[in-house]
């Protein structure tokens, strides 16, 4: 049986899930547009977004950022919607592979391309706090009558 | 269980605020920038090549940023081979932000160039790139200073120069200027007063600038 949630904390996990799908969904749209070659004040330099290990098994890393946070978005809103707890299982399940990931990404940024995107911290950020909300969530008892009140 | 109706607009919203925000991130990524930037020579440019040539490239760059490294290479090549019909001038544009020794190598450029050797420190730095790119600010410092040395530059000069106001409101107004006519990114070329997409190579560029002087032939 799975636990109820604070209202506080999936919406949080609504709000820094659409600040990650924003994200990548601009990283995902200057891989495909082709946005200039050479550094960007904000972007960085395109060294991280076209080195050989933006993409894996032809699908640009961005994309797949996109559609991960785009997937815990959605599962966040039909809790809210149904209060069917499924997606509640799969929430912290994803976001700990959304934080393993991001922390492959990040090696890969220091020490094997020796360049660092902004764009691609601020995801690493993102899916932290998610990773951190989730666990929240997991390792917190509130008390059902609580939330039955707070949801 | 919530009725229909508001279950429909709550899923309505979140599709609205959903394809809103991406047509936002599109029109970021898309939308031109309009550049009114200093794209003719000033007095204060560090020029290479002919000075009486009609065709003038300018380019705004990093010291730090690897494309404008590989640009250096490509840049030279130009100079060499076209270098008697055109000028090239070189400005700042150090990305702050993301590259914490570029402002530092544009001083260390100015400051040579105090000494007349502004292209010697231009190529010693480029050059070098991968390798002090990796030190701490004041290690930089240090390697420029050496690298002062081997050009047989004043080395206490040279780092007065390179601490003075002078030379750091130098670089920051290049960069204030680059930042206020649009630009945010490097290198960023401006052929005859033109902005142009970078080209992909050596080839492509060797043309472009071929027809640019073609041009000012006819």
């Amino acid at each position: 049986m799975s636990k109820l949630i604070p209202k506080w904390l999936i919406w949080a996990i609504v709000a820094v899930a659409f600040l990650g799908f924003i994200d990548a969904s601009y990283l995902t749209l200057v891989h495909y547009m082709g946005a200039e070659l050479g550094c960007t004040e904000w972007g960085s330099c395109n060294e991280v977004t076209t080195s050989e290990y933006s993409v894996i098994f032809g699908i640009p890393m961005a994309l797949m950022g996109a559609l991960y946070y785009l997937a815990v978005l959605i599962l966040a809103l039909v809790y809210i919607d149904t209060k069917w707890k499924f997606p509640l299982k799969l929430i912290p399940i994803a976001t700990t592979f959304g934080f393993l990931f991001s922390l492959g990404l990040i090696y890969l940024q220091l020490f094997v391309i020796h360049a660092i995107c902004l764009y691609c911290m601020f995801s690493a950020g993102t899916s932290t706090i998610l990773f951190i909300l989730s666990m929240i969530y997991l390792f917190t008892r509130p008390s059902e009558q609580v939330d039955k009140l707070q949801v | 269980m919530r009725k229909a109706g508001e279950r429909f607009l709550f899923w309505l919203v979140v599709v609205i605020v959903l394809v809103g925000a991406l047509y936002g991130v599109y029109r970021a990524v898309s939308t031109p920038e309009e550049i009114p930037l200093p794209n003719e020579l000033t007095g204060e440019d560090w020029i290479k090549g002919n000075p009486d040539a009609e065709v003038v490239l300018i380019e705004y760059s990093d010291f730090q940023c690897p494309a404008c490294a590989s640009f250096y290479v490509i840049v030279e090549e130009i100079l060499d081979e076209f270098g008697s019909h055109m000028q090239f001038a070189y400005r700042h544009f150090p990305l702050k932000s993301i590259h914490d020794k570029a402002s530092l190598a544009g001083q260390a450029a100015e400051a040579a160039g105090l000494q007349g050797k502004f292209w010697e420190m231009y190529a010693e730095i480029f050059e070098n790139q991968a390798m002090w790119k990796q030190l701490s600010v004041n290690d930089a410092e240090n390697y420029f200073t050496k690298y002062a040395a081997n050009l047989d530059l004043d080395q206490k000069q040279f780092i007065e120069d390179l601490n003075s106001s002078k030379v750091e409101n130098l670089v920051e107004a290049e960069f204030k200027s680059a930042r206020e006519g649009g630009l945010n990114s490097t290198p960023t070329f401006f052929l005859n007063g033109e902005k142009i997409e970078n080209p992909k190579d050596l080839q492509e560029f060797r043309t472009l600038i071929r027809n640019a002087i073609e041009q000012t032939n006819t």
